[in-house]
């Protein structure tokens, strides 16, 4: 008989969540290493948040109800007048059928929900385990934000008051426009990308946290109606613009949403630079698509700083993005120089430590090594 | 503060004191410590001492030399004890502001009326490009719903301002610094959101909520003048 949820497949791979459930207090609490990579990139455990993800989920040894019992199969009451032979049987019954409600118990996934995580668990005793221990499968990030909405904002003096308001058909000619990654309200993207440009006057592309949820490189979810108007928006707002000049600065998820616009625009962007920073996207094939619109990418036009998943996501793609890089037309004057540096830059980048995070969820099987511990050493090796 | 229950975050009374000079003014604030987050935001000016600046980086706006120069900007979150979701996340933004020539030469901040009266002044002048056609929304027409911020010479203005069409209008405090100088203090507050879950704090609560907070952080904030503005100030009969 199956006793875990039927859709895991790889039953193997568990190892303890932290020193703390291995089971010496409470029950024990395991997680598949296939969550690495998910986990890294999406909690910094040096952080408020991601000490207090770390305490919920520790906290499953004794969280009860993940261990209540489901509602017991009525069954009918014993007779007094009936045969010891029949209340044996009888008694038989009632103890098949708590051990089958048991059974449906531990089939049922159920989910633990602390800031934004969603951590997906099932009680289940394999026969290496001495007590019923609790098993993390699945984790699904759930951002949150504010009801700020998505879109092109520029800011005008009020007397040296800032007011900030959404355009819908701007002139952006001589700007230059930060497409934000995923930011929790539009001022906060704004303070981010004036922080980033130097420029009191930049223009914003606003990409609301939900965007983040649909946008994600490791795991790609639908896009949602919310997103895919967005993308709509870009894409009217660069075909609006497609004859004037202008920069771009692309910031992590902000590459995600550049590259779904992109898709749908024709014709020229020769008057259009573009820079990434910390970009999450399929970079080799959104340069491939820029370059074939002869969009400027010229300079550094790839900036990484201190950000685990861009890290993460060059890495994954490096040799593409070489490769991509190298295809661009031919730089001249000082721009090949700074194309080399920028090719060199990309190959180094990482270089081991980078190999061995990737090789992570495989090298943690059947170790003794706990989750937490994996992901300390690695948050101390990225560093 | 009478802080909702369930909720936790950084407190402004444990906050640290953090002293900017201004050449007529010395200004004490008590800034919240801000915790670990993931995407912190806790910028303070390095640049303690305003009395002699160079005005490069400044952000200028008019034509009569006005820059203003963001000395401080925090953001933090308040999360709900038992849950432990992120519920309302507030912004902090101070900026130092440099009257322009000819009003420096004026002197609006000997006293409290014409303080009040020319910032009122400006502010009519500066939104009536952005006129607001919600009713009961801060305006010219209500004086932008100002409060005077009593302090112990020349008491500042607490007004409320329209700056990112949000639901509530912005709480912005303007304290005068002496002849050259003012501050204006912004407080953003918006309620957070999840996509699977809905906030179990209403919008009216936290927007009270955050009122307070910010009364408490105005209510800490000390001005010191020099002996040479206080001189002034009194010889000009101050308040």
């Amino acid at each position: 008989m199956i006793n875990h949820p039927t859709h895991i497949k790889d039953v193997g791979g568990y190892i303890y969540f932290s020193d703390k459930t291995r089971g010496l207090s409470g029950k024990p609490v395991k997680i598949h290493t296939s969550l690495f990579l998910d986990f890294f990139c999406a909690l910094d455990i040096t952080t408020q948040e991601g000490q207090a993800v770390i305490r919920d989920i520790e906290n499953l040894k004794v969280n009860p109800s993940a261990f209540a019992k489901s509602p017991p199969i009525a069954l009918p009451k014993p007779r007094t007048a009936e045969s010891p032979g029949h209340v044996d049987r009888m008694a038989q019954v009632r103890k098949n059928a708590a051990d089958m409600s048991h059974q449906l118990k531990i089939q049922k996934e159920t989910f633990l929900v602390t800031k934004n995580f969603r951590v997906y668990y099932h009680i289940h005793q394999k026969e290496e385990d001495s007590t019923p221990t609790v098993y993390i499968s699945e984790l699904q990030v759930i951002h949150r934000g504010q009801d700020s909405v998505g879109g092109l904002y520029q800011e005008k003096s009020a007397n040296g008051d800032l007011v900030l308001s959404k355009s819908a058909k701007a002139d952006l000619d001589g700007k230059t426009v930060f497409l934000s990654g995923a930011t929790s309200s539009v001022e906060a993207a704004m303070e981010d990308a004036k922080y980033a440009t130097g420029n009191h006057s930049v223009a914003l592309f606003f990409c609301p946290m939900a965007v983040a949820d649909d946008l994600g490189v490791w795991k790609t979810n639908r896009l949602t109606e919310q997103t895919k108007n967005l993308a709509k928006e870009l894409e009217d707002t660069i075909r609006n613009n497609q004859t004037k000049t202008v920069n771009w600065l692309v910031e992590a998820e902000g590459a995600g949403l550049l590259s779904v616009a992109i898709e749908k625009i024709s014709g020229s962007l020769e008057k259009h630079s573009f820079k990434f920073n910390n970009a999450k996207a399929n970079l080799p094939k959104l340069l491939g698509d820029l370059s074939q619109h002869k969009a400027q990418l010229t300079g550094e036009f790839i900036g990484y700083q201190a950000n685990k998943a861009a890290l993460l996501t060059i890495v994954s793609q490096k040799d593409a993005l070489i490769k991509q890089i190298s295809s661009l037309g031919a730089a001249t004057g000082y721009n090949s120089i700074t194309r080399r540096y920028l090719t060199q830059q990309i190959a180094s980048l990482g270089g081991q430590a980078a190999a061995k995070l990737a090789a992570q969820p495989q090298n943690l099987r059947g170790s003794s090594t706990t989750f937490l511990g994996a992901l300390i050493a690695a948050g101390a090796q990225s560093k | 503060m009478i802080f909702p229950d369930f909720l936790d975050g950084p407190q402004i009374t444990d906050g640290d004191l953090v002293r900017f000079t201004f050449g007529d003014a010395d200004l004490t604030l008590r800034l919240p410590v801000i915790p670990n987050y993931e995407n912190r935001r806790d910028r303070v000016s390095s640049i303690k001492d305003f009395s002699v600046i160079e005005f490069d980086d400044w952000r200028h706006f008019g034509d009569d030399g006005e820059c203003a120069k963001k000395i401080v900007y925090q953001g933090w979150i308040y999360e709900d004890t038992v849950s432990h979701d992120d519920i309302a996340e507030c912004t902090l933004e101070i900026e130092v502001r440099k009257y322009g020539t000819a009003d420096e030469a004026r002197n609006f901040s000997l006293n409290s009326a014409t303080f009040r009266s020319h910032h009122l002044a400006r502010l009519t002048e500066g939104f009536a490009e952005f006129p607001e056609t919600r009713p009961d929304w801060p305006s010219d027409t209500n004086n932008f719903f100002a409060k005077p911020i009593p302090l112990k010479w020349v008491d500042g203005l607490l007004v409320q301002l329209d700056l990112s069409a949000r639901k509530y209008p912005v709480p912005v405090a303007i304290l005068p610094l002496g002849r050259r100088y003012y501050l204006n203090i912004s407080f953003k507050f918006g309620s957070l959101h999840y996509r699977d879950r809905k906030n179990p704090y209403s919008d009216d609560l936290l927007r009270k909520m955050s009122l307070d907070v910010f009364d408490e952080f105005l209510s800490l904030i000390r001005i010191d003048y020099s002996p040479e503005f206080l001189a002034i100030i009194e010889s000009s009969n101050g308040k």
